[in-house]
């Protein structure tokens, strides 16, 4: 009698050494990752990435580089990443920095023309123009409107303390103009100090453009720098007169000043003021 | 003929094996996203460790920093900035970036030197 048999046991000679050779490549041998970009990386990862990607942006504030660094990641809607990975963070056990600074950037990826205060460096940058050092004893970040900073959401609140006496003068005791390296924008850095030369927070600084137009911003908002400092964003081309307090000094005609890198070529500088009661 | 369907039996198996083996080893990794940090490219490196030394331009946490690098180039920081800092020279970073690494790499060269007995 002929047995009669079908082919049957190589498909599942072929399964078995499908299912075998797949377990192997995941388990046993798994592939090896080499030079890959950002996109592959694994969900924790991906996220220590966009957490690093985000406080990088607090310190350069360069919208274009932190979005183009979380194209990286590939993420289909890098906002929702941001603001979900945020409120993770926000979690017992997360970092209210790191929440912070995802938060704004998700800011920053909606909203281009959003435009940030980077956060000052402790450690002097060599070469370059000379940076003149605050006062208050850092070097003193660069950059745009303070009316658009969500200061709060970078830094530490300040610490509250005793408001100035309302309506007490305080007089300009110097005025500099300050040569940072190029590429950083031009701020009108001011530090206000009590008679006790202590930085005082909550001091308003009143800013008005010669041809209209007014803003007032407060000091306290970079306790890290001094607790008197505030600054503002110049536009070149742009004159501006700005007053401390409500009966303060006004000091008029500040404008845009122009500096030189080694190479003498220009580039736009800032401007520090000091006031002090006397 | 029990030993010719033996045999095509096993080299079914082979073959199913090998199927497995490169799905495993490259479609399926290219569909899921499960490299480490220490897996990406150069360049992609010096860009993470220019992030850390702005950081730690900062916030001066050394030890974060190197948390932070460590991922990249685990238990080896140091190698990490320097091989951050020579891809960052090949691909033309500016002067002010090249510095802050190397701030970064100043800084761990100290610790380390303060903490060898």
């Amino acid at each position: 009698m002929k047995e009669k048999r079908g082919s049957l046991y190589l498909l599942t000679g072929l399964v078995i050494g499908a299912v075998l050779g797949l377990l192997t490549s995941i388990f046993i041998v798994p592939a090896r990752y080499v030079d890959v970009a950002p996109s592959a990386l694994k969900a924790v990862d991906r996220e220590q990435y966009r957490a690093l990607v985000a406080r990088a942006y607090l310190v350069e504030a360069d919208n274009g580089r932190a979005v183009a660094r979380l194209a990286l990641l590939a993420d289909p809607r890098p906002a929702d990443a941001l603001v979900a990975q945020a409120e993770k963070e926000k979690r017992p056990g997360g970092d209210e920095h790191t929440s912070r600074a995802l938060a704004l950037l998700a800011a920053a990826v909606s909203q281009k023309q959003l435009l940030i205060t980077p956060l000052p460096r402790i450690a002097a940058e060599a070469g370059g123009q000379a940076t003149e050092p605050a006062p208050g004893e850092q070097e003193t970040p660069t950059l745009p409107p303070p009316t658009r900073t969500p200061g709060a959401t970078i830094t530490p609140r300040p610490s509250p303390t005793p408001l100035p006496t309302q309506g007490a003068p305080y007089a300009l005791i110097q005025q500099k103009e300050i040569c940072e390296v190029e590429g950083r924008g031009s701020l009108i850095q001011v530090f206000v100090f009590n008679a006790a030369d202590e930085g005082v927070p909550a001091v308003r600084v009143e800013v008005s453009i010669t041809d209209g137009g007014v803003e007032s911003f407060f000091t306290g908002f970079y306790p890290e720098i001094s607790p008197g400092y505030a600054d503002y964003a110049m536009v070149e081309g742009m004159t501006y007169n700005l007053r401390v307090g409500s009966t303060g000094q006004l000091v008029q005609n500040l404008s845009v000043p122009q500096c030189k890198n080694k190479d003498g070529e220009a580039f736009p500088g800032s401007i520090q003021l000091v006031f002090k009661q006397p | 003929m029990r030993k010719g369907r033996l045999i095509a039996f096993i080299l079914a198996i082979m073959l199913g094996a090998t199927a497995g083996l490169m799905y495993g080893w490259l479609y399926y990794p290219a569909k899921i996203s499960a490299a480490a940090m220490k897996s990406l490219r150069a360049d992609y490196k010096a860009d993470y460790v220019l992030m850390v030394a702005e950081l730690f331009a900062t916030d001066g946490d050394l030890e974060k920093a190197t948390d932070r690098l460590e991922k990249i180039k685990p238990a080896d920081a140091i190698g990490a900035v320097r091989r951050g800092l020579l891809t960052a020279q090949e691909m033309g970073y500016a002067d002010w970036e090249m510095r802050l690494i190397a701030d970064l790499e100043i800084a761990l060269q100290q610790t380390r030197q303060e903490t060898r007995p």
